[in-house]
């Protein structure tokens, strides 16, 4: 097992500084350049802090609920 | 349980999930073929994974107290975070059966990797399971304990040990297969990577303090 382990080690394939340049890769370029991206993470932000706000709200509500009954 | 009450973690728990999304959908990753602007993936399906590995590891190490102390406390600490461990397990699944179809052309494919992390959520819903078909308290307390001790035995080896020794495999960091040792090594994603981890197994202690907060209102109410 030990062999095994250290064998995956040195199958790495390192990330170079020629990978972030790489133009021959299709990535979201467009999608970038015409800012269209920002729009979704802004959607995706506003989404996620709608779930958590109801977290801390539901988090209140049993803090509440622990004082209420503690002190019965 | 004073900790549960403390906001301070809560609020960093959100600011780092927000990182996360914003950091891991905008800042720059490596151009590789086949990957291309899925590897952004790392943020939120690989990060699952470790989260999952986290709740469960302290689901049983209160599993292990509960056996030494009987104090009905831990028991419900252990079955919550291994609750939301399975969530997130579950969620890892469907994020990575994602990825798959758009990187390897499949919904599912017949990789040691996947069956063995399939086989490992199996163990814990029949962990849940259990749970439910005991009346008992105390026996419930016990047996549950045991079983979830075991449970994360078997699923340390299934997720990390036997998909290593496989002859081949998709999976990235499995069967010789690199991958994931590289996005490791690189730096520029680790600085979203292991925030990433931080915060969503944050927000994953919080989910499961509230459902303990409940329980332990509702065992009070009970008793009067």
């Amino acid at each position: 097992m030990l062999f095994s382990l250290s064998g995956t080690a040195q199958d790495k394939i390192e990330i170079t500084k020629d990978d972030y340049t790489n133009q021959e890769v299709e990535m979201a370029d467009r999608l970038r350049a015409d800012g269209k991206i920002y729009v979704v993470v802004l959607v995706i932000s506003v989404v996620m802090a709608g779930i958590l706000f109801y977290l801390v709200k539901i988090d209140r509500q049993i803090s509440r609920l622990e004082k209420e009954i503690n002190n019965n | 349980m004073k900790f549960f009450k403390k906001s301070w973690w809560k609020i960093l728990a959100i600011i780092l999930v927000f990182y996360t999304l914003i950091g891991g959908l905008l800042m720059d990753v490596p151009r590789l073929a086949i990957l291309n602007e899925t590897i952004r993936n790392l943020y939120f399906h690989v990060t699952m994974w470790f989260s999952m590995m986290i709740l469960l590891l302290t689901s049983m190490i209160l599993s292990i107290k509960y056996l030494k102390s009987r104090n009905p406390l831990h028991d419900i600490g252990a079955c919550e975070f291994a609750n939301i461990g399975i969530h997130f397990g579950i969620l890892g699944l469907a994020t990575g059966s994602i990825w798959a179809k758009f990187t390897w052309g499949a919904w599912w494919v017949n990789d040691p990797q996947l069956n063995s992390a399939a086989i490992g959520m199996l163990i814990y819903l029949a962990y849940a399971v259990l749970r439910s078909s005991i009346e008992d308290e105390q026996k419930k307390g016990t047996i549950s304990a045991v079983y979830n001790i075991f449970a994360f035995a078997a699923l340390v080896p299934l997720l990390f040990v036997l998909p290593r020794m496989a002859e081949n495999s998709l999976h990235p960091g499995k069967g010789g297969n690199p991958g994931f040792n590289a996005y490791d090594l690189d730096s520029k994603l680790r600085i979203v990577f292991y925030p990433a981890i931080i915060g969503w197994t944050l927000l994953g202690i919080w989910i499961a303090s509230l459902r303990i907060r409940t329980r332990k209102l509702i065992n009070k109410i009970e008793e009067v």
